[in-house]
């Protein structure tokens, strides 16, 4: 078990390195505009957006935020931090299950004297590890970047529950590409309806912002279960902590049905 | 012919799913979002009233563009640029790693054509597609555009917007070409498309934050951006010429290397 976790460690730092490059864009490069925007307009742009429909803003995360404000500033951002974090839970996900299929490898480690179950477990436990360190750092950046621009940190909790919930999206995200990518005989279709997956929680979260927060779709959003308006406010749910972790070992339970029964072959 | 015909059969499920996607998403916007917008024109004309002109200038906020049928669809090219770019880097990869996926490179150079043949058959096929995907791009947006009773800005600006998503198109095509010759392998071509599209758009970011004006050369995703044409009623011309550099060059250099370079045989 260990020796996997160790490989499979070694063998996807790669795009690891290449995620965690654009999340240090994001969020170290991403304040730059926030001083443009302090320095050289007054209260104006807050009521201009005011004035905008929702969708417009709904579509940048932007719905109901003063993005005047750091608070609101960083709340923006760090929704495009959610969508990084998805896809790449997602890419993590299908990975986990489908790359020895892919590399045609899967006879050699298939027939280890591991079972299935420990072997998906350890490949699992690899990509959640590296969801984990990517979420550290997602929390690490913000707290970098401020000092940088020079703005005062007064956002330290709202730092770390945005760090928080983008991570159990994640987990979210990468449980639900896990069972997929088990229900599907080609890896290819897997991966593909992951995507369409994040599209559409993509396209509810917008309409849960357009529509003055319905709580029916908001269960049904995970990318809203933690919405910038609560974290803004300090306040962290963590009934729908519960919920999105609980359908999460849902789904990893049912993979892991799944695979154990899964007929392993090339792509 | 053959190969042309057997990739064409291979994509057409993939053109059509794609631009059918991409075509929803335009008018989904078009149809909901633009009329939600217009109504509040007023509102935002009378808060720009209270601003100093010289400021609305400084940031391009221009009621008359900002409320037109090309202002919404110059917004609307963020989205559908993206999946624009999607869409070319998973065509160019099913065409030009499909060999080398399905481990059968050796089958394909083994038949009585030269490699010259199969790459302009192969690169034929998917410029085909996307001339598809242009053709029902632009009918969807000019039928839109007619049925909202929308009068374009500059004389034909209109063109533009239908062409800056085919016209992206053909830079990733090319940059994913090279990317299914050059790597080693590619695993999954959703995964690959994705992170092409968000590695794009995380770099219009950069140079949209940086504000350097030198750097929009390394922004592939905005080199035929409908901003400018809101602004200018064309494309940038230095932007295109890269493009057509990036193009002219990179489809050398693949062919180059799919005439001349040893095939892995597994």
């Amino acid at each position: 078990m260990k020796n996997i976790v160790q490989h499979e460690l070694k063998s996807n730092w790669k795009p690891f390195l290449y995620w965690t490059l654009g999340l240090a864009v994001l969020v170290l490069a991403g304040f730059v505009k926030f001083l443009g925007f302090d320095a050289s307009t007054g209260a104006d742009v807050s009521a201009l957006m005011a004035q905008f429909p929702k969708v417009f803003l709904a579509m940048f995360g932007m719905a109901g935020l003063d993005i005047q404000s750091l608070p609101g500033y960083y709340a923006v951002l760090e929704n495009f931090v959610l969508l990084l974090t998805s896809v790449y839970a997602i890419q993590l996900g299908a990975n986990a299950v489908s790359r020895e299929s892919i590399d045609k490898t899967y006879e050699f480690i298939f027939t280890k004297p591991r079972t299935r179950n420990t072997i998906l477990a350890a490949k699992v436990l690899a990509a959640l590890l590296f969801l984990t360190v990517f979420s550290v750092l997602n929390f690490a950046f913000s707290h970098i970047a401020l000092p940088i621009y020079k703005i005062q940190n007064t956002i330290s909790t709202q730092i770390f529950y945005f760090s928080f919930a983008n991570y159990i999206v994640g987990v979210f995200f990468l449980s639900l590409s896990v069972f997929l990518s088990t229900l599907f005989a080609r890896a290819e279709t897997g991966i593909k309806v992951g995507n369409y997956a994040f599209m559409g929680f993509y396209v509810l979260a917008i309409i849960y912002d357009m529509l003055e927060s319905p709580k029916l779709i908001q269960l049904l959003s995970p990318m809203r279960y933690f919405t910038a308006h609560d974290i803004l406010a300090s306040l962290f749910s963590w009934t729908h902590l519960l919920i999105a972790l609980l359908v999460s070992a849902l789904a990893m339970q049912f993979a892991f049905v799944n695979f154990r029964k899964k007929d392993l072959s090339a792509v | 012919m053959n190969i042309y015909k057997f990739e064409m059969k291979r994509l057409l499920g993939s053109i059509l799913t794609w631009s059918i996607t991409i075509a929803v998403m335009l008018l989904f916007l078009m149809k909901g979002f633009y009329p939600a917008m217009m109504e509040s024109r007023e509102a935002v004309e009378k808060i720009f009233a209270n601003f100093p002109p010289e400021m609305l200038i400084a940031f391009g906020m221009d009621v008359e563009r900002m409320f037109s049928y090309e202002g919404f669809l110059s917004f609307s090219n963020i989205y559908i640029g993206l999946l624009s770019a999607m869409m070319a880097v998973s065509i160019a990869l099913q065409i030009f790693a499909r060999e080398k996926r399905d481990k059968c490179t050796d089958f394909l150079f083994t038949r009585p054509v030269t490699r010259s043949q199969v790459f302009v058959a192969k690169f034929l096929a998917g410029i085909t597609c996307l001339l598809t995907f242009a053709v029902l791009y632009g009918a969807t947006v000019f039928w839109d555009f007619n049925a909202q009773n929308a009068t374009p800005l500059y004389e034909n600006s209109l063109m533009y917007y239908i062409l800056s998503p085919f016209l992206t198109m053909l830079v990733f095509f090319v940059f994913a070409t090279l990317y299914a010759l050059f790597s080693k392998r590619v695993r999954t071509i959703a995964g690959t498309a994705t992170a092409f599209a968000f590695g794009a758009f995380v770099l219009s970011g950069l140079v949209d934050l940086l504000e350097k004006d030198f750097l929009k050369y390394v922004a592939p995703l905005d080199y035929f951006q409908t901003g400018y044409v809101l602004e200018h009623g064309h494309f940038d011309s230095s932007l295109v010429l890269t493009a057509a550099v990036v193009c002219v060059l990179g489809s050398a250099v693949s062919f180059w290397w799919y005439h001349s370079h040893d095939v892995q045989v597994a």
